[in-house]
């Protein structure tokens, strides 16, 4: 081994990490060569230096001031997009499909049902996905189990449902309010 | 028995505030004199020490167990401190630096054997340190993180999000900049 072969191999000798034969080669060429051998004990004792560093202590109270703004930041994350707007706009959007069914929804759903063939597909397709759910439901219930415990997911759909919650309650005091033909009346006047 | 960071992480998850107490305090001061190596300021490394720690929390959800605790909590250390630093700065020091490093490979000059000791001499290491706080801070993070830390290659690579490849050279080059440094500061003799 030479000087070149030497220092190319250097920093993966002193990282422990050359091959038994390669490690016992570069231990032959710095018996012999003191250029390289005074090269190694250098770089050798940088790197003593760097990890002999000592160790700083910190401040009793850090560990309280950390969690100080952890708590703040929960406090925070009440206020957060999962709790107030996902719910609102779940709302919203379940609103607007009531409105779109009480409008419009019996007179589409005649046109769709006669459309025969169409419908004996869909049937297919909803009956292959209905197997394909099926046969892979324990471990998705496993998956969905331990998702829903240590996720957003969980956040995001107990938001969804409220935002449903939200729809129907709505819905409910609306209808209370005025009848079918009313609330129909009512969404002409807002929606094209 | 002692409960594995992985398992804290779960109640952490669970809305378990202690958890997450007894993880700062299990790793509070390593992550301190992480980013104090690396940012070379006692006040500026508890400022990242303790943003890291809310970033953390904040994240915890998106931990998934595919790599140590450790590993993901060092690689927002690291992030922390490297932004802290400025990027667009260390971009620049590291690019006339590793020019720096490929031009210049200081053959050692009759009369700078060190000694056999010479690590174990205070004036020494304390030079050293000094000029690792000079180094860019993606060296010093790199340097700290392999030698003070303790992390392998690998895990280097996920906590930076460089291929092994790129750790590998930063860390050469971070140590021939030092040996270059250390060889111009005791010029004629150790």
């Amino acid at each position: 081994m030479d000087c070149k072969e030497s220092r190319r191999l250097l920093n993966t000798y002193l990282d422990g990490l050359l091959s038994g034969e390669e490690r016992k080669a570069v231990d032959d060429h710095l018996a012999v060569c003191e250029h390289c051998r005074t090269h190694y004990r250098l770089m050798e004792g940088i790197l003593v230096a760097v990890e002999s560093e000592p160790i700083l202590e910190l401040g009793e109270d850090f560990t309280e001031r950390v969690m100080a703004q952890v708590l703040k930041t929960k406090k925070a994350a009440i206020f957060s997009f999962e709790n107030i707007l996902l719910p609102v706009i779940t709302a919203a959007a379940a609103c607007v499909g009531i409105g779109f069914y009480l409008l419009w929804g019996r007179r589409l759903m005649p046109v769709l049902l006669k459309q025969g063939y169409l419908l004996n597909k869909i049937s297919d397709w909803l009956l292959l996905a209905f197997y394909n759910w099926l046969t892979t439901l324990p471990s998705r219930a496993i998956d969905f189990i331990a998702e829903l415990t240590s996720s957003k997911t969980f956040e995001q759909s107990s938001s969804i449902f409220g935002g449903l919650l939200l729809a129907y309650i709505i819905y409910q005091l609306v209808s209370l309010i005025y009848d079918n033909t009313r609330i129909k009346y009512m969404l002409r006047r807002f929606l094209p | 028995m002692e409960i594995s960071d992985e398992g804290l992480v779960e109640r952490v998850k669970r809305g378990d505030a202690r958890a997450f107490e007894i993880l700062i305090d299990r790793h509070k001061r390593m992550v301190f004199n992480v980013a104090y190596r690396i940012l070379g300021n006692r006040d500026d490394a508890e400022d990242a020490a303790q943003e890291s720690f809310v970033r953390c929390y904040k994240s915890i959800s998106s931990f998934r167990g595919g790599s140590k605790f450790t590993t993901w909590l060092y690689s927002i250390v690291s992030n922390v401190c490297l932004s802290e630093v400025g990027k667009s700065r260390w971009r620049q020091e590291f690019v006339e630096l590793n020019q720096q490093a490929e031009a210049v490979f200081p053959e050692l000059s009759e009369g700078t054997e060190p000694p056999e000791d010479i690590a174990i001499r205070e004036d020494f290491r304390e030079k050293v340190r000094e000029l690792v706080r000079s180094l860019p801070p993606q060296y010093r993070a790199v340097i700290t993180l392999y030698h003070f830390k303790g992390f392998t290659y690998k895990e280097l690579s996920e906590i930076l999000d460089l291929p092994v490849g790129t750790i590998k050279t930063h860390l050469y080059r971070a140590r021939e900049l030092l040996r270059k440094a250390v060889l111009e500061r005791f010029e004629g003799g150790i």
